[in-house]
C-alpha cells in the first residue's frame, strides 16, 4: 500500500513538472481555438518591441484597443526592453528565431539588421494613396531605405537641444541661451560664461551638464557627439574606416570637457547623477521627450534654446527610431497593416507628443508647437533644427567600437592621462577595431 | 530469501530515481546539456549571426597568449575575492559572535543584518550606485557637512574595486553570520563551564573552544563565498559596467560582454572554461586542507 502510494506520487511530481513546462503552448492554442468557434476569424498575435517607459506604452495600448475595433482577430503586444540592451537582446532573439513582428529601431542598429537581410520590405506603402508617404520628410528616411526600396518608417527624429532654468538666469541678471541665439551669439563661449556666473560647485550647484540622467557610461555617443561636431571635429573618418579624434579639434574639444568638469568646475563630475528638476543644474542637453518630465517641473521657470555654436557650428545631433517589421515573421502582412496604422497621420499626432513627428503636417502643426514651453520655442529649438541636423554614424559591428571607446573615455572621467595621451591611445585602441 | 530482499531493495532503488528524477530530468536538461555545449562551442568561432567554425584550441591560445584584458580580468577577480573572503568571514563571525549572547534587541539586529541577503541584488546595487554617486551622492553630502569633498568613489580606479567589495560583503554578510549562530548555538556550554573552572580567559575559550568546534561551520562558508566571489556579475553590471576603464571587469562580466555584446560565443565560453577550472581547482585544494583544519567534524 506505502509503496503504491510513494510510486503514484513520483510519478506525479514527474508528470506535475512536464505539464508546467509545457503549460504556456496549450493555453495559447485554447484561446486560438475559442476564437474560431466563434467564427471571428483567425485570431493572430503581434509581438512589439520597445525600448519606451511606461507612458508609451499605454499610449500604444489605447492605440491598439483602437485598432481592434476594426481588427478583432488581431492582437498586438507590447514588449518593453531597455535601450542599452535593446541591440543585443534583438540580435538574440533574431538568431533563435524569436524576434517580435514589429520593433522600434534605433538609428545605430540599423545598419546591422539590415545588412543581414532581416528587415521586410515596406516599399508597398509608397504606393498607397491613402497613407500619403509623401507627407514623411525624404531626408528622414535614408537610414532606412537600399535600393530604392524602404525598410522601415521613422517616427522620431528629435534634435538635442538646451533645457535652461530660466529663473537662475533671471536671478543673475544674465541673457538667456534664447535671447542670445536670436542675437546671434549663442555660441560655446557664451555658454561658460553663464555657466560660471551660475555655478556654485561646493552646493552641488552647476552651470552645465552634457550628459543625460544615468548617462556616464554612453556618454561618447549619446551626450558627447554634438560636441566634438560642435568643435569642428568628429569621432572617425566619414567612410567609418579611421579614428579621427586624435586631431587638434578633437583635443580643443575634450580638453573643454574635461576643463568643464575637473578645472572651472561648471559641470558635474563623472558619477553624479544630479537631474535638471531639481534646480540644481543651469543648463541641460537634453532631447525633445524629456518635455514630459520637464512639464512637471513647478518650482522654476524653465524654456528650451537650440545648441550653441563653435568654430565647427552648432553640431546638432539627430536622435533616429523608426517601426521596422522582422523579414521572415510568420504574420508578416499583419505587421506591415499595423505599422501603416501606427504612422498614419491621426497616429504620429499622438505620439507626437513623446516624439518629433517624421510626418511634415504633424510637425508643423499647432498641435505640435503647442507641445513646448511656447510654440516660438518650439519653432527655434526643434523645427529649426531639424534641417541642420546629422544622424550619428551607424557602424555593423557598433558594440565592440563602443566597448573600446568607453572604456578609453574612462580615463579622461578618472583624470589617469592627459588628453593628449588619451587620444593617442585611443586612436591605437579602435584602428583595429574599424577594420576587421 | 537473499535474491528477496535483493529484488526489493531493486524496486526501493527505482522509487528513489523516481522521485530525484524531476530533479535529475532539470540538471541533465538546464544544466549538464548547456555546459557540455559550452565547451564543445569554446572549440568554435561562433558569433550567433555566422554558423560555427570549429578552430581547435585557438580560443584558449589567444587568451592565454594575446588577450592582456583578459590576464587584467582574471587579476581583478582574484584583487575582489581576497578583499571580500576575509572581510566578509571575519565581520560574520564578530556579528555571529556578538548577536549570540542573551541580551535584548539581538532578535531585531539579526533581522536587520538578514534583510540584505533576501532583497534582489540589482535594487540594492542600484541604491548604493546612488549613495556613491559623485557630489551629489548621500556619502558625499554627509561627508560634505563635516567639510571634507568626498572623492568620486565610482569614477576613481583605486577606490572602486573596494566600493564594490564592501557592498558586497553587507549584502552577504547575514548568509554567513546565521551559519555561524547556528554552530555556535550547537556548541555544548559544559565546555565553557569547565574551562572557566580550569580559568580559561575568554580569549583562550575562543581560541581553543570556539573555534575549532564552529570548524566545519568556518569551512563550508569559506567555500561558498569563494565560489560566489568568482560568479560576481549583477553588482558590477549595475553600479560599474566594468569600469572606470577596465577596473572592474570581472570574469563573469568579460564572459556577458563577449558573449551577449559583442557576440564572441566561442571565446566566451572558452573563458567561461577557465573560470570552471580555477573554481575547480580551488575546492579541490581546500577539500584537501579540510583535513588540516577542521578537527571535529560529526
Amino acid at each position: 500500500m506505502k509503496k503504491r502510494v510513494g510510486f503514484t506520487l513520483s510519478l506525479l511530481l514527474v508528470a506535475g513538472m512536464l505539464a508546467g513546462c509545457a503549460s504556456g503552448k496549450n493555453s495559447g492554442e485554447n484561446s486560438k481555438e475559442g476564437v474560431n468557434a466563434n467564427g471571428g476569424g483567425k485570431q493572430i498575435s503581434l509581438k512589439f518591441s520597445i525600448w519606451g517607459n511606461d507612458t508609451h506604452k499605454q499610449m500604444y495600448d489605447t492605440m491598439i484597443e483602437k485598432y481592434r475595433e476594426d481588427h478583432p482577430n488581431i492582437n498586438v503586444e507590447i514588449m518593453t526592453i531597455p535601450a542599452t540592451d535593446y541591440q543585443q537582446k534583438l540580435s538574440v532573439m533574431m538568431a533563435s528565431k524569436t524576434a517580435p513582428d514589429i520593433m522600434w529601431m534605433m538609428e545605430r542598429a540599423i545598419p546591422q539588421f539590415l545588412g543581414a537581410g532581416q528587415l521586410a520590405d515596406l516599399s508597398s506603402l509608397k504606393t498607397d494613396a491613402s497613407y500619403q508617404f509623401d507627407d514623411l520628410y525624404p531626408s528622414t528616411l535614408d537610414l532606412l531605405s537600399k535600393d530604392d526600396k524602404i525598410y522601415g518608417i521613422p517616427f522620431s527624429t528629435p534634435p538635442n537641444m538646451i533645457y535652461y532654468n530660466q529663473s537662475l538666469f533671471e536671478s543673475k541678471g544674465l541673457k538667456t541661451p534664447k535671447e542670445l541665439y536670436s542675437e546671434g551669439k549663442w555660441t560655446y563661449d557664451e555658454m561658460v560664461k553663464a555657466a560660471e556666473a551660475i555655478a556654485v560647485p561646493d552646493q552641488g550647484l552647476y552651470g552645465i551638464n552634457l550628459i543625460r540622467p544615468n548617462g556616464w557610461t554612453t556618454s561618447w555617443i549619446e551626450s558627447l557627439q554634438t560636441l566634438v561636431w560642435a568643435y569642428g571635429a568628429d569621432y572617425f573618418s566619414e567612410d567609418g574606416k579611421q579614428f579621427a579624434l586624435n586631431s587638434p579639434e578633437g583635443e580643443q574639444a575634450i580638453q573643454f570637457f574635461s576643463d568643464a568638469m575637473f578645472k572651472t568646475r561648471i559641470h558635474p563630475k563623472p558619477g553624479d547623477q544630479t537631474t535638471f528638476e531639481t534646480g540644481k543644474i543651469g543648463m541641460q542637453q537634453e532631447l525633445f521627450s524629456y518635455m514630459g518630465k520637464a512639464k512637471a517641473i513647478t518650482d522654476f521657470k524653465w524654456d528650451i534654446a537650440p545648441m550653441p555654436s563653435g568654430a565647427g557650428g552648432q553640431g546638432v545631433t539627430l536622435g533616429y527610431a523608426g517601426y521596422v517589421v522582422t523579414e521572415g515573421s510568420p504574420h508578416q502582412a499583419e505587421a506591415i497593416e499595423f505599422v501603416k496604422y501606427l504612422t498614419n497621420q491621426e497616429n504620429m499626432t499622438v505620439t507626437s507628443q513623446f516624439f518629433v513627428p517624421s510626418r511634415k503636417s504633424v510637425l508643423e502643426s499647432d498641435a505640435f508647437l503647442n507641445q513646448g514651453p511656447s510654440p516660438e520655442s518650439v519653432k527655434t529649438a526643434v523645427l529649426e533644427q531639424i534641417g541642420k541636423g546629422k544622424v550619428r554614424q551607424a557602424f555593423t559591428n557598433f558594440q565592440k567600437i563602443d566597448e573600446k571607446m568607453k572604456i578609453g573615455f574612462d580615463s579622461i572621467y578618472t583624470q589617469s592621462v592627459s588628453v593628449p595621451d588619451f587620444l593617442s591611445h585611443l586612436e591605437k585602441e579602435v584602428t583595429p577595431v574599424l577594420n576587421p | 530469501m537473499t535474491t528477496y530482499t535483493t529484488r526489493a531493495n531493486r524496486r526501493n532503488n527505482w522509487y528513489g530515481y523516481l522521485f530525484i528524477s524531476p530533479m535529475m530530468l532539470g540538471f541533465l536538461c538546464f544544466l549538464a546539456g548547456p555546459i557540455l555545449y559550452a565547451f564543445a562551442l569554446s572549440f568554435t568561432d561562433y558569433s550567433l549571426l555566422h554558423p560555427a567554425s570549429f578552430v581547435g584550441l585557438d580560443n584558449y591560445a589567444q587568451l592565454m597568449g594575446k588577450d592582456p584584458l583578459f590576464w587584467k580580468t582574471v587579476g581583478n577577480t582574484l584583487y575582489f575575492s581576497a578583499g571580500l573572503i576575509p572581510l566578509n568571514l571575519l565581520l560574520a563571525l564578530s556579528l555571529a559572535l556578538m548577536l549570540n549572547q542573551k541580551l535584548p534587541g539581538t532578535g531585531l539586529f539579526r533581522t536587520a543584518i538578514f534583510t540584505p541577503v533576501v532583497t534582489s541584488i540589482v535594487v540594492w546595487a542600484i541604491v548604493w550606485k546612488y549613495v556613491f554617486a559623485t557630489d551629489a551622492g548621500l556619502l558625499n553630502q554627509i561627508l560634505g557637512y563635516f567639510g571634507i569633498q568626498g572623492p568620486a568613489w565610482l569614477y576613481d580606479t583605486a577606490l572602486v574595486m573596494p566600493v564594490v567589495i564592501v557592498v558586497s560583503v553587507l549584502k552577504k554578510v547575514g548568509m554567513n553570520m546565521v551559519i555561524f549562530l547556528a554552530a555556535l548555538q550547537d556548541v555544548p556550554s559544559m565546555y565553557y563551564e569547565a574551562a572557566t573552572i580550569d580559568g580559561a580567559s575568554k580569549w583562550r575559550q575562543f581560541h581553543s573552544i570556539t573555534l575549532p568546534m564552529i570548524a566545519p561551520s568556518i569551512f563550508l562558508t569559506l567555500i561558498i563565498t569563494l565560489i560566489g566571489s568568482l560568479k560576481v556579475f549583477s553588482q558590477i553590471i549595475v553600479m560599474t559596467e566594468g569600469g572606470p576603464g577596465t577596473s572592474t571587469y570581472v570574469l563573469v562580466y568579460y564572459i556577458y560582454q563577449l558573449a551577449y555584446k559583442v557576440f564572441d560565443i566561442g571565446y566566451a565560453s572558452a573563458v567561461a572554461f577557465i573560470l570552471f577550472f580555477l573554481v575547480l581547482v580551488l575546492t579541490l585544494v581546500q577539500w584537501m586542507l579540510r583535513k588540516r583544519w577542521v578537527h571535529h567534524e560529526q
